[in-house]
């Protein structure tokens, strides 16, 4: 068991031609037993910071430390980790039970030892009827668990996950997530989970790390990431559907900060007076966070309706405000008709304000 | 179908149609291989010579000749070697340099290229180059030798029954190892990396992942490789003969040699063919044996 501190860690991949940096200055401290994800869309740099941590990469500069451990140079072996590949990658030729035992068998561990640990491993991922198979004749699922109880059965100070559930189909997938959140309240391991599926991450993670071009974009509890996203590209990447980005203006009118935007203008609280002086803004508002409102309360906004999709407990509503498209997320008993005129509120309390251009922006609040 | 109904090719029945797509495949089969085959079988029961075209039938005679005559049990016991050891070699030779050809290096490409080189060759131009490497008295082999102090004095490397017997075998592998190359190389390139990452993560060394890892992959393309090669090697006729003609004191008289001085030589073509059915029922069970344990790997 220990923290991992990651230290200023930056990755360059030369090739033809070019330095492509796949990771940019990573910094952070992931406290013991932690979950830990890293979400992101392809080539964000969460798989290469993995890859890094684990030691099968080695970094441009930058250090890694499992409590007071330096851990930068040392080999994987050395390291006292363990992974789950996405692929499983366990070793086709060998039953199950020699794939639990060969890390074990590698590090000499002796025999009634190996076959107590690999009881122990077998019992908790109730995967003891299949030792003596063959990885090709199990399941995904079955897989996944002997995957899980190779990394498991080593007592590693710091599990890597890189998208262990993505090979799944949908149904298991879900069925596994709840088996590895209840796998962690178990064993207690620092978890680092790499995965571009952020449900996945929202639902088992102590903490999020959101990334693209390789730079952390921001990292905090899940409810803070939804809630409170420190820039467009964070606001956008969490939630589905994704959050409504309207463009238009901010401006000041007789001391209170407004926001006019097609066919609306809306005004903000106060505390987007802090917002940077920036004249074109782009306000961002979940499809949870618009109400229907009467049509003549006074601010609300006038839209039609477009498409209504029903997704079982929920009902998407894509409505067109001013010429651009809203998506509103409502209860599915809330029936409305392509064609229909509405009036919407947004929800004061709960509007991002983001800068024009996206990139320098500051949530509202 | 279109056939089945109506128009002129109504009374095409599906089955019909099976049959007449099948028959230029069958005929093919049959013209190409079970006549000639057959025909091979028959002449084995023949005495036929020559001057007698049409031969004479003896039964077993030939066979019985055969099985009583130490020539053919000397020239079974060096075709079983040469094939052994020349298809053994070619395995260790090629996987060895299929290992390195997959390895990131300057060249890569064009070293890929050069190594298909004697296997690209036509046999005759390799046979002529080697003989001149070989030879005794102004053989480029020798002058090297004897240049670095390896051997004393030249070596008659083809006129020796031990040495010309590995010479022959050399030139065996020299000339068919990038066949194993290409194959091996083939099957490296798809092993999943992430196996050799999860096995340093478990604390394998470079041996260990050798062994547990690329070894246990390349395992079933190695065992149809030396299927594919002890059948051609067994088989080989041109590269002992072309060299040695079977020589120096029948040392590498392998039983392809012995069929052409049967037939070709002593114009007995029923012993010949009777050699040569032996062959072939000794390679079908090398085959028999080989899918038997396919069978039993697979389960």
């Amino acid at each position: 068991m220990a923290n991992v501190r990651i230290d200023r860690l930056h990755k360059e991949f030369r090739s033809h031609g070019g330095v492509v940096h796949a990771l940019k200055e990573l910094t952070l401290d992931i406290a013991d037993g932690e979950f830990i994800s890293l979400v992101g869309p392809s080539g964000c740099g969460k798989s290469t910071a993995l890859r890094i941590i684990a030691g099968l990469e080695t970094p441009t500069s930058g250090r890694i430390l499992f409590g007071p451990r330096d851990i930068t140079k040392l080999e994987p072996r050395d390291r006292n980790i363990a992974m789950v590949f996405q692929s499983y990658a366990l070793y086709p030729h060998m039953s199950v039970r020699q794939n639990l035992e060969y890390g074990l068998r590698k590090r000499g561990v002796a025999r009634e030892e190996r076959d107590r640990k690999v009881a122990t491993i077998g019992a908790m991922l109730q995967i003891e009827s299949m030792f003596e198979r063959k990885p090709r004749q199990l399941s995904g699922g079955q897989r996944q668990r002997v995957a899980l109880g190779r990394a498991l059965i080593r007592d590693p100070e710091v599990f890597l996950l890189d998208e262990p559930l993505s090979n799944l189909d949908a149904k298991l997938r879900v069925h596994m997530r709840a088996e590895l959140a209840a796998l962690h309240q178990k064993v207690q391991t620092t978890m680092v989970y790499v995965t571009h599926d952020q449900l996945e991450a929202m639902t088992l993670s102590d903490r999020i790390v959101v990334m693209n071009h390789g730079v952390m974009q921001q990292v905090g509890r899940p409810d803070e990431i939804y809630s409170r996203p420190a820039n467009r590209f964070v606001a956008e990447f969490i939630g589905t559907p994704s959050m409504n980005m309207i463009e238009g203006e901010l401006r000041i009118e007789s001391g209170k900060p407004i926001f006019t935007g097609p066919g609306m203008a809306i005004a903000l609280p106060q505390a987007s007076l802090h917002m940077p002086a920036a004249k074109q803004a782009t306000l961002g508002v979940r499809p949870e966070d618009i109400a229907l409102v009467a049509p003549d309360t006074p601010g609300a906004i006038a839209a039609r309706v477009t498409v209504s999709e029903l997704t079982g407990a929920e009902r998407y509503h894509f409505v067109t405000v001013g010429g651009g498209s809203v998506i509103i997320r409502t209860p599915a008993s809330t029936v409305l008709h392509p064609g229909e005129n509405v009036a919407l509120g947004l929800h004061p309390d709960r509007l991002h304000l983001f800068g024009g251009a996206g990139e320098d922006a500051a949530a509202l609040r | 179908m279109a056939v089945r109904s109506g128009g002129p090719l109504a009374w095409l029945r599906d089955q019909h149609l099976g049959v007449i797509l099948l028959l230029p495949s069958a005929l093919t089969f049959l013209v190409l291989l079970v006549f000639p085959l057959s025909y091979g079988i028959y002449t084995s029961f023949l005495q036929r010579h020559v001057l007698d075209p049409e031969g004479v039938w003896v039964g077993l005679a030939n066979y019985v000749w055969l099985f009583g005559n130490a020539e053919f049990w000397q020239s079974l016991a060096i075709s079983t070697l040469w094939a052994g050891a020349t298809v053994g070699l070619q395995i260790v030779l090629g996987t060895a340099v299929a290992l390195i050809l997959h390895q990131p290096f300057k060249g890569r490409s064009l070293v890929r290229g050069l190594v298909l080189f004697p296997y690209m060759m036509p046999v005759v131009s390799v046979i002529l180059i080697w003989m001149l490497l070989y030879n005794a008295l102004y053989g480029v082999l020798n002058y090297l030798l004897v240049q670095t102090g390896l051997i004393a004095a030249p070596i008659a490397w083809l006129s020796q029954p031990g040495s010309a017997f590995w010479s022959v075998v050399f030139v065996g592998v020299w000339k068919y190892f990038p066949f194993v190359v290409v194959i091996v190389l083939a099957r490296l390139q798809v092993i999943p990396q992430d196996l050799y990452e999860a096995a340093r993560i478990d604390g394998a060394g470079a041996i260990a992942r050798f062994v547990d890892i690329t070894l246990h992959q390349i395992k079933d393309v190695l065992l149809v490789v030396a299927l594919l090669r002890t059948i051609y090697m067994f088989n080989n006729f041109e590269i002992a003969f072309l060299l040695t003609g079977g020589g120096p004191l029948r040392a590498t008289m392998t039983l392809p040699i012995l069929v052409y001085e049967q037939a070709f030589g002593l114009y007995e073509m029923g012993r010949g063919s009777a050699i040569a059915v032996v062959m072939f029922l000794i390679l079908i069970g090398v085959m028999s044996v080989y899918f038997a344990f396919l069978r039993k790997e697979s389960d």
